[in-house]
């Protein structure tokens, strides 16, 4: 009893890393679908935003690094094509908390964007 | 065209810029981050236009100039996590410290302006001199401090 009370105050939950900022919610979109090196992680971002967000190198490993330290990435062993890959290359995927964080960013952004419609000031965007 | 000479002194520049961030970042992470620079590299020389290495490099500039500082402070805060507010704060900071320094030149270039003397625009010229090498000496005090600070607190830690 006393160790899954212990258990449960140590472990994060996902609300606790909330709000995400833009680039770490562009990287766990990122890597939503599948496991992926850093350029294609800063492909994907710039492809999926129409080019409006470009992630230099240093605020990709950056915050890469805050999301391996905070368990919501992992560094993936398997090589997706090892004879057509660069051996210098490192993956990452998204952890089940990584998951479970970005839906719960989602679900924040889009009850965000629900309550913003109800606005009449957007609303009359909406009309013009 | 982008020829291969500005190809590869792109990526020696970028390979010693990356000196500029913690040991233990640029251990971890600066093999990747190189190989990253030099694909971007190669896509912009894909295109063949020379425009697109160029701005490459102002994005990339701007990202050193925002990722070093707060990955130096994160060294610095190590034991404590740098949160997104604190990693935001830091950005705020460094911008407002390019943009202070780059009002001051200007403001110095118009008070020279004003006089349209050459000696207020030696004597403003100086001033411009002066106020950066006073910026730059105040950085190396207040590393100087940071880094004994460091010590004491790493010496305190290892007495308790």
């Amino acid at each position: 009893m006393a160790r899954q009370k212990r258990v449960s105050i140590t472990e994060k939950q996902p609300a606790d890393f909330l709000p995400l900022t833009p680039a770490v919610f562009h990287i766990l979109i990122a890597l939503a679908d599948g496991e992926a090196h850093g350029y294609a992680i800063m492909q994907s971002v710039t492809a999926r935003s129409a080019g409006s967000v470009r992630l230099g190198a240093g605020t990709l490993y950056g915050a890469i690094h805050r999301l391996l330290q905070d368990s919501l990435i992992e560094e993936s062993e398997e090589r997706p094509d090892p004879g057509m890959d660069d051996a210098r290359r490192r993956y990452y995927r998204l952890t089940d908390l990584g998951g479970r964080v970005l839906a719960a960013e989602t679900k924040r952004m889009s009850d965000l964007v629900r309550a913003a419609r109800t606005t009449q000031a957007v609303r009359k965007i909406k009309l013009a | 065209m982008v020829s291969n000479v500005a190809f590869t002194w792109s990526n020696r520049c970028y390979r010693a810029l990356l000196s500029l961030y913690p040991a233990e970042f640029r251990i971890r992470y600066g093999k990747e981050m190189a190989q990253v620079f030099l694909d971007c590299c190669r896509d912009e020389a894909g295109k063949g236009k020379a425009a697109g290495l160029a701005r490459l490099w102002l994005e990339t500039i701007r990202d050193l100039i925002l990722s070093i500082p707060r990955e130096r402070v994160r060294v610095l805060l190590k034991g404590n996590e740098l949160t997104s507010r604190t990693a935001g704060l830091i950005d705020s900071m460094v911008i407002l410290g390019i943009i202070g320094f780059h009002l001051f030149v200007g403001g110095a270039g118009i008070v020279s302006y004003i006089g349209r003397t050459f000696e207020a625009a030696a004597d403003s010229l100086a001033l411009t001199a002066m106020a950066g090498a006073a910026l730059g000496g105040v950085g190396v005090i207040c590393s100087v401090i940071l880094t004994r600070f460091r010590r004491i607190h790493y010496r305190f830690i290892e007495l308790r």
